[in-house]
């Protein structure tokens, strides 16, 4: 999304999606190491400082979707998928 | 540096999924007054009574409960010092397979006044971590016919809960 919020002055917001995935043949066997590997990113994304990435001025979460198996040839694998929105704003200049 | 994750009033983490822990609830809590009844000598009484399960289709069962975990969402709001408020929906489809059409569903009707109750009586930690269960619309929907896998049509009616926890962690 992009909003004009000032002359010149623009606030983005840019979705990512972290596919998280597991090839493990039990559904119960996946939760817990897919659910640590969402642990980590929510406390690493979590904790964000402004302009830890240069720019951005901060991370809000969107959604975790469901364990969901996918099949893809021969394998059988589990995925979690995490989506945040980082914010930035950018400007333009008349030169 | 170790972290350790928690849900709040429970000591750890979960280590089930929440549809399991759902599920597991809405069995326990399930009145033996109601029709139909929970199942309690699978297979045998499939015919009458209800199973429950995360799968979309029980080719067994007349009346099946599949809870399925939907989308988790965040309270970006309350996101502080490692402290996460978060949201996860289940959707809970209850269905029957009956052949005629009009007919008076009463089982499944039973079934959805059954969950309406066990999850509006709900309180805190009935689900350790749990603290707050929301229903979304669930008398707004009629019994509705749906084709699922192999061109097979049930009857079913979704109900969704959306179950409140929140997660933190500690370092170490």
């Amino acid at each position: 999304m992009t909003r004009r919020i000032r002359l010149n002055t623009y606030e983005f917001e840019t979705p990512v999606e972290f596919e998280v995935y597991s090839r493990r043949l039990s559904k119960g066997e996946a939760f817990n190491e897919l659910n640590n590997i969402l642990n980590e990113l929510m406390r690493i994304f979590g904790t964000f400082q402004h302009e830890a990435m240069f720019g951005i001025q901060g991370i809000t979460f969107d959604r975790i979707t469901q364990i969901e198996k996918e099949r893809s040839a021969a394998q059988t694998i589990w995925i979690r998928k995490l989506q945040i929105t980082l914010h930035y704003y950018k400007v333009s200049t008349i030169g | 540096m170790v972290f350790t994750w928690f849900v709040v009033n429970k000591g750890s983490d979960f280590t089930l999924p929440i549809e399991d822990m759902l599920s597991t609830y809405l069995q326990a809590q399930w009145s033996s007054a109601v029709t139909p009844p929970k199942s309690i000598a699978p297979p045998t009484d499939f015919s009458t009574k209800v199973r429950f399960g995360d799968f979309p289709y029980d080719y067994f069962s007349t009346y099946y409960i599949r809870v399925k975990e939907d989308e988790t969402v965040f309270n970006n709001d309350l996101i502080v010092d490692g402290t996460f408020q978060m949201n996860t929906a289940v959707n809970i489809d209850l269905t029957a397979r009956r052949l005629k059409t009009g007919e008076n569903f009463s089982e499944l009707n039973n079934m959805r006044l059954e969950v309406i109750r066990i999850l509006g009586n709900y309180r805190p930690d009935g689900i350790v971590g749990v603290h707050m269960i929301e229903i979304e619309a669930p008398g707004e929907r009629d019994i509705e016919p749906r084709t699922i896998e192999g061109n097979r049509s049930i009857w079913y009616v979704r109900i969704t809960a959306h179950l409140h926890y929140i997660k933190a962690y500690l370092t170490s």
